[in-house]
């Protein structure tokens, strides 16, 4: 910890780093997939109903992100463990609906697999960091 | 190879070769081959030999003997189980006791199933239904070579039945493709596919990395359900010409007898002669004339049949016999048979019909029949007339009161030259051989196109001129009139109700044409007579339009006329065939109104005639227009949309707030 204002600075600043960067990302990564679903309902076909399920994931995925990064900048930033640990867990949960991209789409781009994987790497690292800030601010 | 005969060829010289059959070659407990024995013979157990040499090869034929039966067991000269042959052969090529060459043959044969019994029933399974898997995830033949059911395919790698050792026989030459069971081949935009040459630039990035399970193949079928098996039932079903439901004639049904047959009029068909086995329609009335003579003549229907009234019970017909006196009218003697030796025959001359209707029955069938004497080498003309007379009234169906033309009514012709001013319009109605010397006339009917002929005799020695003054008369005794009326009630007295026929003649140009020398030919000669009639509506009466003639043309197209010598050209007649047609054209009588060019005076979405074309308009919405590639405005507009929304997002003074405070 550094000594700044008199005070020990807990915020981790790699943490603060990732969210901003995250933020940037996934802007661009939700518009390349929301793109790359139209393409794929152009080009291919797609059975019965399984287009709605894809978007369905993808935006229920883009109104998570948005208190997930709030939430985890504001914990970090005014060093509370509350807001911290919820944006862990609302974590967790879009660690899983990029898998869901990764994986278990209808059909899976090499570009797909290149976007989500980069997520998914970014979030392994935010949730390591978290819990490392945690660990900071509790004791 | 399956049967009960199998064959192969021996290449090579087959001189001095013996071939021989071994029974179970094969050791049971080694596996291995015994050693060739050369003094085998050509039969072998159920096992036949039979070779036959041409030239350089010997095809060798091996066929089992033996009852294929299925039976009882411990019976004799039977199979006691399905699986009735499983051996093993050795063919062996012998030449002075030295193997040259074997051939193993393993052999799986099942019993002949053939049924010994009564076959009754019907072929019930309603409980075995087959679930037909949903083509969007499975391919519904997933194996196109399981042809036979519970039976193992031969050649066919996927099919389920074969078992393992069977299929180890036909490993090497199973069926590729499609057919083989590879119902999901890898398509182009899978990453690991490399079979097309041309991949686009952004191939690395968008190519399909997800598994083989979702193809854009699968999903187009049909969606996926249950398939109950059908029933076969073993009735065959009683052929019933009409199979109608009895509930009474609608206009224009075919009239039925008792025994469920088209009650049948002669008529005449389209190609113009008569039918005899013509059904009659109902509310349908006509009035034809056939031709016929002694050798053809047939017998029509008889008149005791019973015609089905349309409410289900069978009504006779009322015939009365007339004979016919004056038989001129009818009957037209073709060769000069006056002998007193000519057989005659009686006949029917004419039948006329009348259908007493209410409603969908019929009620009443009255028939006048006459008969007359025909003897051998008359032509005889019947005729036979059908009408529909309803039972409230007893005049025929008519439209009341419209002055205007209706179709099959004549058309009113006036010779305005002649003190009587009776004309008429005709055409030819050839009878006997079709000369125009026996052809009379039958005049022009409102409404139906007509063409007819008749064939004239030419001399070889025919002067042309004289020849086409000849035609000219014939074809002009056809139009003895000089105006037509525009309507059926056109008076005589008043001359605004005819319009002048308008006439064309040909070109007579016999004095400046220099004098042909050539015998057998005429050029120019009019012989197609074309009367154009040119109707339209002009309004209605009770509902029903009110059709006028406008005018009238006659022109005449010439032929060339050449004479048609036979083996040598002898001095005989030839035939000049001249015709007369009649054609009606109807035109609008007002032009519609002209629309705006604003106004969809098309198809409501016609691009090409319209003004304003909405679909089009509405791109990439709907997929119209094909100046502009889809995919590039629907990213247009695409990105058009977002900005939009970014900067409503972006303007709002929350947006700014939120913004702030993350930044801190």
């Amino acid at each position: 910890p550094e000594i700044l204002n008199n005070s020990f600075q807990l915020s981790s600043l790699p943490l603060q780093i990732l969210l901003y960067v995250n933020g940037v990302y996934y802007i661009f990564y939700f518009l390349a997939t929301l793109t790359m679903i139209v393409y794929k309902s152009q080009v291919f076909s797609y059975p019965d109903d399984f287009l709605a399920p894809d978007l369905l994931v993808l935006f229920i995925m883009a109104i998570l992100e948005v208190p997930r990064l709030y939430l985890g900048s504001k914990g970090n930033l005014t060093e509370e463990e509350a807001p911290l640990g919820l944006s862990l867990v609302l974590t967790l949960g879009s660690v899983v609906l990029a898998v869901y991209f990764l994986a278990w789409q209808t059909y899976v781009l090499r570009a797909d697999v290149i976007l989500n994987a980069l997520l998914l790497s970014a979030y392994g690292l935010e949730s390591g960091l978290k819990v490392m800030a945690i660990a900071a601010f509790v004791s | 190879m399956s049967g009960l005969r199998v064959s192969s060829f021996f290449l090579g010289n087959s001189s001095g070769v013996n071939f021989s059959i071994v029974l179970n070659p094969v050791d049971e407990k080694t596996g291995k081959l015994h050693l060739a024995n050369c003094s085998g013979s050509k039969r072998a157990g159920d096992w036949n030999l039979n070779v036959t040499r041409v030239m350089d090869t010997s095809e060798v034929t091996v066929s089992l003997t033996r009852n294929l039966q299925l039976c009882l067991p411990n019976a004799t000269d039977c199979c006691t189980t399905p699986l009735c042959v499983v051996e093993t052969l050795q063919v062996l090529a012998c030449r002075d006791a030295l193997v040259l060459a074997h051939l193993l043959v393993q052999a799986e044969i099942y019993a002949n199933s053939s049924f010994t019994g009564n076959v009754s029933g019907k072929c019930l399974d309603s409980t075995n239904t087959t679930i037909i898997p949903n083509q969007a995830f499975k391919p519904l033949g997933s194996c196109p070579c399981d042809l036979t059911a519970g039976a193992c395919d031969v050649r066919c790698c996927c099919d389920l039945e074969c078992t393992p050792d069977l299929k180890q026989l036909f490993n090497e030459s199973c069926f590729t493709g499609v057919f083989g069971g590879d119902v999901n081949p890898p398509f182009d935009q899978l990453c690991s596919s490399h079979s097309m040459e041309y991949t686009p630039d952004w191939f690395p990035f968008l190519c399909v990395q997800s598994s083989l399970n979702n193809t854009p193949f699968l999903g187009y079928f049909y969606h996926g359900s249950i398939s109950t098996p059908r029933v076969p039932s073993f009735k065959i079903p009683l052929q019933t010409s009409p199979g109608r439901l009895f509930t009474g004639y609608r206009q224009g049904d075919p009239i039925i007898t008792e025994e469920n047959e088209y009650f049948a009029i002669p008529q005449q068909s389209m190609a113009g002669q008569c039918v005899g086995n013509a059904p009659v329609a109902y509310l349908q009335h006509f009035d034809v004339k056939c031709l016929t003579n002694l050798a053809s003549y047939k017998n029509g229907l008889p008149h005791d049949v019973r015609i089905n009234s349309g409410t289900g019970d069978f009504i006779k017909q009322n015939v009365i016999y007339r004979t016919i006196t004056s038989m001129d009218k009818f009957k037209t003697e073709s060769e000069s048979l006056h002998s007193a030796e000519v057989w005659c025959q009686n006949v029917t001359f004419a039948e006329h019909y009348t259908f007493i209707w209410k409603d969908k029955n019929i009620e009443q069938v009255n028939v006048m029949v006459f008969l007359g004497s025909l003897c051998d080498g008359e032509i005889l003309t019947q005729r036979f007339t059908v009408k529909f007379l309803s039972s409230e009234s007893t005049t025929a169906v008519e439209p009341f009161g419209n002055p205007g033309y209706q179709v099959g009514k004549l058309v009113r012709a006036a010779n305005m030259n002649a003190s009587d001013t009776f004309g008429s319009l005709n055409i030819w109605q050839p009878a006997g051989r079709g000369l125009c010397a026996s052809a009379t006339y039958t005049p022009v009917l409102f409404g139906l196109d007509s063409f007819s002929g008749c064939l004239l005799e030419v001399d070889i020695n025919e002067d042309c001129s004289l020849l086409r003054g000849n035609v000219t008369e014939k074809l002009d005794s056809l139009i003895q009139a000089t105006h037509i009326g525009k309507r059926d009630n056109s008076s005589y007295s008043d001359l605004n109700d005819w319009v002048e026929i308008i006439r064309l003649d040909p070109f007579n140009s016999d004095t400046n044409m220099s004098t042909r020398s050539l015998k057998g030919i005429c050029p120019d000669i009019p012989a197609n007579l074309n009367i154009r009639i040119i109707f339209a509506n002009v309004g209605a009466v009770q509902g029903i339009p009110r059709q006028e003639i406008l005018a009238v043309q006659i022109s005449f197209s010439t032929v060339i006329w050449q004479f048609q010598c036979g083996l040598t050209c002898e001095n005989s007649t030839s035939f000049l065939p001249i015709t007369a047609s009649v054609q009606f054209i109807k035109v609008p009588a007002q032009p519609p109104i002209p629309l705006t060019r604003f106004q969809m005076n098309y198809t409501e979405f016609d691009c090409n005639r319209n003004d304003v074309c909405w679909p089009q308009l509405l791109y990439p919405l709907t997929r119209f227009y094909s100046g502009e590639p889809y995919s590039q405005c629907l990213a247009k507009g695409l990105s058009l949309a977002f900005l939009v929304l970014l900067a409503a997002i972006l303007s709002n003074p929350w947006f700014s707030k939120l913004w702030n405070s993350s930044l801190v």
